[in-house]
Formats: structure tokens, sequence, C-alpha cells
């Protein structure tokens, strides 16, 4: 740990590009008006990529402005992860977001603003700065998700996600302040120390702490508090989905590492059992709910769910060895890119048949576009765990730190539950190959190129890291 | 217990002579202070502290309303009431014998709660305000240390008697004058904060106590250079929008409303509507002699010593007084100089004009103070 | 038993009876007066405390900004006649439960706790300077980052706000 009282602005500079691209984004709009549509995009372009650039090699690390962020090897996962989302959404998102007619500044401004909350939550180094962060990502993204309010479902998705969404900071804001009240500070690296001198049996402690976890789990959507998450997933604009579901899931959970691994390390005893049954919980009602869902939305969104039942056991794992928080940050990449593109995908094949994100959408895709067959097929695998994809590489670690740790039933219980998901998962692979589009439908239209593109690139990425997974893991082990 | 009594009367003649002793403790603090020692004289204290804020709030009310009748005769060349009492000094009097003995009617349909509620809400936030109001170092209930905040605060207890009073009603008019009395003074109470703010940031305190003592060497009006000079204009402005006086009483423009959000109240409810409005204006012209001019502090001129001798002999309260009446005139006269503004023109006047106005002028102050450019012996 | 004692149970009754009568009004409009009487004796719980700036700002924000703000909503919505459905038994009960439970578990933790890191209470000079200061300092104990990260919260507010407020973006348009 460097200098705890230094300024250090220089380790603060991703955050600042992208909340510097999300203010040009609206002075843009300001000046330009309707002229300035082009502009929004390069602006964020130009402010996520310099971003990425400063996050993989930064200027400086370490704690900045006395503690209240630390740049350490998670927070520049983290942040990686939700810019590579954030620049995935930019490069294929452009067709669906003309087709929808969704107000182009507000979403590309309030896109960045929310990721300038992500990655405050990431590199947060205090509970204050953690409990900004999420309440920044969380605003932006309920209107994000009321972008397209005229349609049915939006609004009920974007208030759904407002009432639980506010009903979650409550109980977190409650936790904390009796975390606080317990230990007399709000820095992490100071309540992780006075824990080491205190006795962590106390009721205080426990109750905040569980409340504080309540209040993640409901970010993070797991059971039993994952019933927002089909709804909102469904009714808001695909885009938004896309990023609602990886890149703020990502954000949440390392925020969840990042306050409960090392700060509250000490208190261990007292949330890992509730931590172990939700896990148990969130994958079993996850996988076997996403088995009888007809819209590929809702389908991904419990499949999402069951993802963070995967991942709550990779932090049960960090409990024990903090190790094995590499594993977390490892499968959060392939996890948010897929999702990121499949959402999109999805809307696109969807708009050229119902319409309605029906699972059915995807037969004889195979005939129509073999390209964009293979490479969803691609990224289903990946989701499904089947090698030789990144996403089989990430599923190992996590269950083999959750064997480590001594969890060796949730371990088994998640891969039983993996093998149920692939059922799900092949389905919409067999509707793509071995079923002819239905009668009547529309004849079929080449997909934008930029979302081709990032699609072929996720699925290389998944490819490759699922040979060289010490590309990504070196960096997330740098902890 | 005879200690207090005899400080009471030595109170009573000092605050009319010339105090050279600027620092007297408040009210409360004597109360707080004898606490320990007698229960009976802290209690006694702050039993006076309350009769004096009640005697005040009549006293004032009644003058009040009969300057207003006055003034507003003389500017439209009539006499204004003249029977009862010398010069009908005692009109207001005899009115508010006439409004307190009317009959005391309730409309069928009224919400009769929150009808009988919204009144006392008015009352209650108004005189939460006034006890703040030094108006001499002896004349001072409380001094907050939070004071100018609390004063704003209190304010919404006002608001919010005013939307319960026009929706309680059950009266269209009543209901739409209070919507537009609410969102009025909602929209005013942004720059009249931000140049309040300006003066918090030159003394650096927001107890009004504190913000009288740092003008002993000028008013913050002068010290302050321009950004005081336009937050005082700000301030009169936003606060007679506050006060929902013309030119910007739309809430009450009898013309389109008959009476606004008291249209259904009478008897002593109207007559608690009436006084709030008055002594209001009288806490926010006190408020601003308050900032801007000094308060009960004389007029010094530096370098002219036999002038500032002879004026720290008019004793603090007429100086206060002295301000607070004239700011007083200055908002009746605006109200019988000028015609009512229309709803879009009112708006327009606040977000396009004063509140960007106000934050540069915030700004303009900051770079003052940091640069140091104010008037000497500022807080360091 | 300090002097102050009675004045707390006063405001902790008076609290408590207005939550209740809050949550049980039939009337949206009271149920708004009832929540403003609740947050007005946090304050007064504030001013216990001795955390007079937290009293201020409690009435400036929940008073002044959100009761008006519900009254306004309420006013601009609906009609005189409100909540006209009464909910469910199964429904009133499972609140009742919910709630109570909520409320042993706060007592609990409150009874069973012996609150270690009681803070010292340093008296402070002018403790709205002091939270201003540690505001807007970087150095040693300071939440400048935080604060920093409110005004990007209030931006996004303002744009949610305006978006979701402009013409258009909603069914029904504006009269004017």
């Amino acid at each position: 740990m460097s200098d705890a009282s230094s300024l250090n602005l220089l380790s603060l500079l991703p955050e600042m590009l992208v909340a510097l691209a999300g203010l040009l984004v609206i002075l843009a709009n300001a000046v330009g008006r309707d002229s300035a549509d082009g502009a929004h995009r390069w602006i964020s372009l130009l402010g996520v990529l310099s971003a990425l650039w400063f996050t993989l090699n930064p200027l400086a690390t370490g704690a900045a402005m006395s503690g209240t962020a630390v740049h350490d090897g998670l927070a520049m996962a983290g942040n990686t992860v939700i810019l590579a989302v954030l620049l995935l959404l930019l490069l294929g998102g452009e067709s669906y977001l003309k087709s929808r007619r969704i107000p182009l500044a507000e979403y590309h401004s309030l896109s960045l603003f929310a990721a300038t909350g992500m990655m405050s939550l990431v590199s947060a180094g205090d509970l204050v700065t953690v409990f900004m962060g999420i309440e920044v990502l969380s605003i932006s993204l309920y209107c994000m998700a009321a972008l397209l309010n005229e349609e049915e479902g939006g609004r009920e998705a974007a208030l759904k996600y407002f009432l639980t969404g506010s009903f979650a900071s409550g109980f977190l804001l409650f936790g904390m302040a009796l975390v606080f009240g317990f230990t007399g500070t709000t820095n992490l690296d100071a309540i992780a120390h006075s824990l080491t001198s205190l006795d962590t049996d106390n009721w205080m402690l426990i109750g905040g702490a569980l409340l504080m976890l309540i209040g993640f789990l409901f970010k993070v959507s797991v059971a039993p508090f994952h019933n927002w998450a089909p709804d909102v997933y469904d009714g808001s604009p695909a885009i938004v989905t896309a990023f609602m579901s990886t890149a703020a899931k990502a954000a949440a959970f390392t925020g969840l590492a990042r306050v409960f691994v090392p700060a509250l390390g000490e208190a261990a005893d007292a949330w890992i059992p509730m931590l172990a049954l939700c896990a148990a919980l969130t994958m079993i009602l996850g996988n076997f709910s996403a088995l009888v869902q007809d819209s590929f939305k809702r389908m991904l969104a419990y499949s999402g769910v069951a993802h963070a039942g995967y991942l709550l056991l990779g932090i049960l794992a960090a409990s024990s060895d903090s190790a094995h928080m590499a594993s977390v940050l490892f499968y959060l990449l392939p996890y948010a890119l897929i999702n990121g593109v499949l959402f999109l995908v999805g809307a696109a094949i969807s708009r050229q048949r119902s319409g309605k994100n029906l699972l059915d959408d995807f037969k004889g895709l195979a005939a129509d576009s073999p390209l964009l067959a293979i490479l969803i097929t691609v990224c289903l695998l990946a989701l499904a765990g089947i090698p030789p994809t990144a996403g089989f590489v990430g599923k190992f670690y996590l269950f083999m730190g959750a064997v480590d740790a001594g969890h060796v039933g949730l371990a088994c219980l998640g891969i039983l539950t993996s093998v149920v998901s692939v059922y799900f998962y092949l389905r919409v692979i067999v509707y793509a190959w071995f079923h002819k589009a239905p009668a009547g439908s529309a004849p079929w239209t080449p997909l934008d190129g930029g979302l081709v593109l990032v699609t072929g690139l996720s699925a290389l990425l998944l490819l490759v890291l699922g040979v060289w997974p010490n590309l990504w893991l070196s960096i997330t082990a740098t902890i | 217990m005879k200690a207090a009594w005899i400080t009471t009367a030595l109170l009573a003649l000092h605050s009319l002579s010339a105090a050279r002793d600027w620092t007297q403790p408040t009210l409360a603090e004597r109360a707080a202070e004898a606490a320990g020692r007698s229960p009976w004289e802290s209690a006694f204290w702050i039993g006076l502290g309350l009769a004096g804020t009640l005697a005040a709030m009549t006293l004032l009310g009644l003058s009040l309303v009969y300057a207003e009748r006055k003034i507003a005769a003389r500017f439209q060349c009539r006499l204004g009431p003249t029977r009862v009492g010398w010069r009908g000094t005692l009109q207001t009097l005899a009115d508010t014998f006439k409004l307190i003995s009317k009959a005391d009617l309730v409309p069928r349909d009224a919400d009769r709660l929150l009808f009988f509620t919204a009144p006392w809400l008015v009352v209650s936030g108004m005189l939460l305000a006034l006890v703040n109001i030094p108006a001499s170092p002896l004349l001072f209930v409380v001094d907050l240390n939070i004071g100018l905040l609390f004063i704003s605060a209190v304010g919404a207890l006002s608001v919010l008697g005013i939307l319960l009073g026009g929706w309680a009603s059950n009266n269209k008019w009543s209901l739409l004058g209070s919507m537009r009395a609410g969102a009025q003074i909602i929209s005013y109470e942004l720059s009249l904060t931000l140049s309040l703010l300006v003066i918090v940031l030159f003394t650096g305190s927001l107890s009004l106590g504190e913000i009288v003592q740092s003008q002993q060497e000028g008013w913050w009006l002068w010290r302050g250079h321009l950004p005081a000079m336009v937050a005082f204009l700000v301030f009169v402005i936003a606060s007679t929008a506050e006060l929902n006086r013309t030119p910007f009483d739309l809430a009450e423009g009898e013309s389109e409303l008959t009476a606004g959000f008291h249209t259904e109240y009478s008897g002593l409810r109207f007559a608690l509507f009436y006084l709030a409005e008055f002594l209001n204006m009288f806490i926010a012209a006190g408020l601003a002699a308050t900032l801007f001019l000094g308060g009960w502090m004389p007029l010094h001129i530096a370098g002219l010593q036999t002038f500032n001798r002879v004026m720290d002999f008019i004793p603090p309260l007429v100086w206060f007084g002295l301000k607070t009446g004239g700011l007083i005139f200055v908002f009746m006269w605006l109200r019988w100089t000028f015609p009512r503004l229309r709803i879009d023109q009112l708006l327009k006047l606040e977000w396009r004009f004063l509140l960007p106005l106000s934050m540069v002028n915030l700004l303009v102050a900051a770079l003052v103070l940091l640069l140091g450019v104010y008037g000497k012996g500022g807080p360091a | 038993m300090r002097p102050s004692d009675p004045f707390f149970y006063l405001f902790a009754l008076l609290a408590l009876g207005l939550a209740r009568a809050c949550v049980c009004s039939q009337h949206l409009l009271r149920a708004t007066l009832y929540l403003a009487g609740v947050l007005f004796c946090g304050a007064a719980f504030y001013v216990i405390l001795d955390a007079e700036f937290l009293a201020g700002i409690q009435l400036l924000v929940y008073i002044g900004g959100i009761s008006v703000l519900l009254i306004f909503a309420i006013m601009l919505t609906r009609g005189p006649d409100l909540l006209k459905d009464r909910p469910s038994p199964l429904r009133r009960n499972l609140a009742l439960a919910l709630s109570l439970s909520f409320m042993g578990l706060c007592s609990f933790l409150v009874l069973r706790t012996d609150w270690p890191a009681a803070l010292p209470a340093e008296p402070h000079e002018n403790p709205v300077r002091d939270m201003g200061v540690r505001l807007l300092n970087p150095g040693e104990g300071g939440l400048l980052l935080p604060f920093e990260v409110i005004s990007v919260l209030l931006l996004c507010v303002a744009i949610a706000a305006i978006y979701l407020a402009r013409p258009g973006s909603g069914e029904e348009r504006p009269l004017s």
C-alpha cells in the first residue's frame, strides 16, 4: 500500500476520462442539437478507449484521495471488464440504437456516468465511496431502463428496477451504518484493521454485515432476491439489458468482494453460511427456471441469475484464501462479453422474426446466416462451460476454488446444475441449426457489420482465452 | 429571582441606550447558564423569550398592517384609515377584534383536519424563524450556530401549510393559488439561498449573532464589493417573490383567483394567514438588514472619528428598526408600483436570470474571498 | 436521567404514532402530512443528540423538499378520493409481520450489542465548518472523492428527470 495521505490523482485517470466523455456528450448535444448524433458515439468511443488504455497501462496505482479509492489489481480487472462491455456496446449497438430510436445523447451520457459509478465502486476504499458508486450506477440504470417507456413493459421494468433497487440501497445503507457504529470508521482498510483487535462475535457487526450482504445480493440478483431481474431484463431495451446484466453485475460483484473479503474477512463466520445458502439456492432456482422459458431474454436473465450463483462460489473460496479472487475476476470477463453480445444479437435476430425475443426466432438461423450461427454457438457453448472455451476454464477455476475452500457439496451442486443448464443453451443451438424458419417469415437481411464484428471478436476471445487462459489470468492474479 | 427582575428592567433600559458592550448573552444562553443554578430563573428567561416574541409578533402585526394601508393610500392619493384612534392608528386593532369575533366557516366538503392544521403550520414556521432575528445585542432570543440554515429550513413549514391549506379547502381557486405559491416559493428559494451563501462565505458562520459581529468594521454591502451588492439585490427580489407580494402575487391575484390559497378561510384562521404574511415580510427585511446592512451595528465611516462616536450614541434597536423599516418600505413601494408578472415571465426571471446570476455571483464571491480583496477586518 | 430524556420519549412516542397513522391512513395527502411529522420528529432527535446542523438539513431536505414534492405529485396526479382499494387481510397481516420482524431484528441488535467502539465525543468548536472541511479535504480523513461522485450522481438525476418529464417521452402530454 502506497502513502495513504497522498492525492494520487493520476490513478483516477480512467474514471475521470469516462466522466469527462459523459460531460462532453451533454455539451455536444447542447451545442450541436440534432446534428451531433454521430459525435456522441465518437466522443464516447474516444473516452472509453483512452480510459481502457490507462487502465491497462496505469500511470499510477495504489491508494488515492486519502484511501477513499484504491487502484489495485482488483480495480484494474474490474475496470477492464466494465470498459470492455462499454466498448462492445458502442461498436455493436449503433444499429439497435438507431432502429429503436433511443435518444442518443441521453443513452451515451447516462451509460458513461453509470460506468463512472461502477468504476468508483470497483476501486472504492471507503464505504462512502462504495455507496456513492452504487447509487450513481443504479440511478443511471433506472433511467436507462426507462429510455423506451412508451413500449409495453418499459415503464413496468423501470419502476420495478427502481423500487427493488432503492429497497436494496436502504438495506445496504443500514448495514453500513451498523458496521460504522461497530468499528468507528468507514475506511475499508481501517475496518479490517480494527476487526483484528475487536471481538467479532458481536450482534451489531453480524447484523450490519448481513444487511449489507442482502443489499449487495439484491443488486447482483441472487436468489431469493432475484425476482426483479427477469422482468427488468425483459422490459428494458436490449442494449440496456446488455449493459446492466454485465457491467453492473461485474461492478457489484467486485464491490461485494472488496467489502466482504478484505474488510469484513475477520467476521467471515457471520456471513459465510448465508452466502453459501444463497449460492446453492441461486444455482438451483436460476437453472431450473431457465429451463421453462420461451423468451430468449428471460432465459438469459435466469441464466444470469444462475451465473451469479457460480460467482458466489468464487467469493466463498476467496474468503478462505484471497488468491481465489482471481477466479471470480477471470470469469467476469467471458461472462460479461457473452451476455453483452447475446442480448444485442438476440434483439437483432428477433427483430427480423417475431420481434418478441422468443426462442423460436432462432429457428433456421444457420440457413440464413451460417457465420452468425457459428458465432452464437461458440458463445452459448462458452456460457454452458464446454471446453475449449473460456467459459469452461472460468467455471473450472470457480469450482476448484470452492473445493479448495472446503465447500465440496456446493461445488458438486454447481457442476450438476451446469449440466442442467446445457439443456437450455443447447436448445437455442438446436433451433438454429436443425430447425427450419417458420413459414411466411420475412427474407433475411444481413445484420449490421459492427454487431457481427464484435460478436466475432468476442467468440474469438472466448476461444483464445479458453486455450491460453493466462493472457487474462495474469492480470487478475496480480492482486 | 430578584436579580432576574432587575436584569430585565435594566435590559429594557439598556436596549434603548447606547450599548457599548456588543457581546451580550442571548436569552437562551441566559436560560442555559441559569439552569444549573436555579431552574426558576431559567424558566423565567425562557418565559420572557416566549412572551417577548409573542408581544413582538402582535405589535409588529398591528403596526405593519397599519403601515401598509397608510403607505398604499399615499401611493394612490388617498388618506387611508383615519377614524379609529389618532389618525386611524387603532384601525387594525379594531379589525383584529372584528376578525376574531366573526363566524368560523368551514366549507362542507373540506378536509377538516388539514384545513385546521394548515394555518398553524404557517404561523409556527414564521415564529420559529422570528426568534432567530437579532434586534439588538440584548433583544435576541436564540443564537443558533446554524441560524441561517434554520431560518431557511423552517420556511418549509410555511410552504407545507400553504399547500395543505389550499388543497384542504376543496376549492379550485384555493388549489390553484396554493400550487402557484408553492411552485413560486420553491423556485425562488434557490436564488435566495445562493445569495445568503455569499454572506456565509464572507463570515464563515451561519450564526446570525456572529454575522452581525463580523460587520463591526463595516457593512457587508460595502465590504463585500460587487458580489455582496448583487447578492443583496437578488435577495430583495427573491424574497419579494417568496412573500408572494406584488409583482409576484400570482398566487393570490384577486382578479384571477379571488384570494388564492386562503379564499375559504375566515375568522381567526384567516387572521393567522394574514399575520404570517406580514411577519414574514418583517423577517425577510430583518434578515436583509442583518446580513447586508450590519444588523443593529451603527453606521461607521472609516476615518471619521467624531461621526462614528455620534453614531454610536444611537441605540442598536433604533439602528435595526431604521434599516428594517427602510427595507419594509421598499417592499411596499415595489408592491404599489409594479404590475403583476405573468407566470412565464416569473419563471423565466428565476430560472433564466436570477439563478445563473446568483451562481456566478457565488463563484465571484469565492474568488474575492480567496484573493482577499474584500474590506479589511474580515475573519481570518 | 438527563434533562433531554423526557423530550426524547415524547418525540419517540409522537414519531411512532405518526408513523402508524401514515402507514394506515386511507388518505394519501394526510399520510404525507403524517410522514412530514415523522420526519420532523427525526429532526428533533438530531437536536437532542446535539447535531443541530443535521436537524436543519433534515428539515430543509425532507420537509421542504421531499414532503412538498410528494404533495405536489399527489395534487397533480390524483383526485380527492384516494386509496379506495383496501389492502386484503393477507397483505395487511404479511406487512404487519414483516415490519414487526424488522423491528424485532433492530431491537435485538440494539439490546444484544455491547457497543464496543463508542466514538469519543470530541467537542467541536464549529461543527458546520469541520464538516465542510472534512467533505472537501483530499487529505487524511477527508471525503473529497465521494463528494465529487455526488456531483456525477446529481447530474445523472437531472438528466433522468428532464428526459422522463419531457413531453413526448410519455403517453400523456402536458396540457400546455
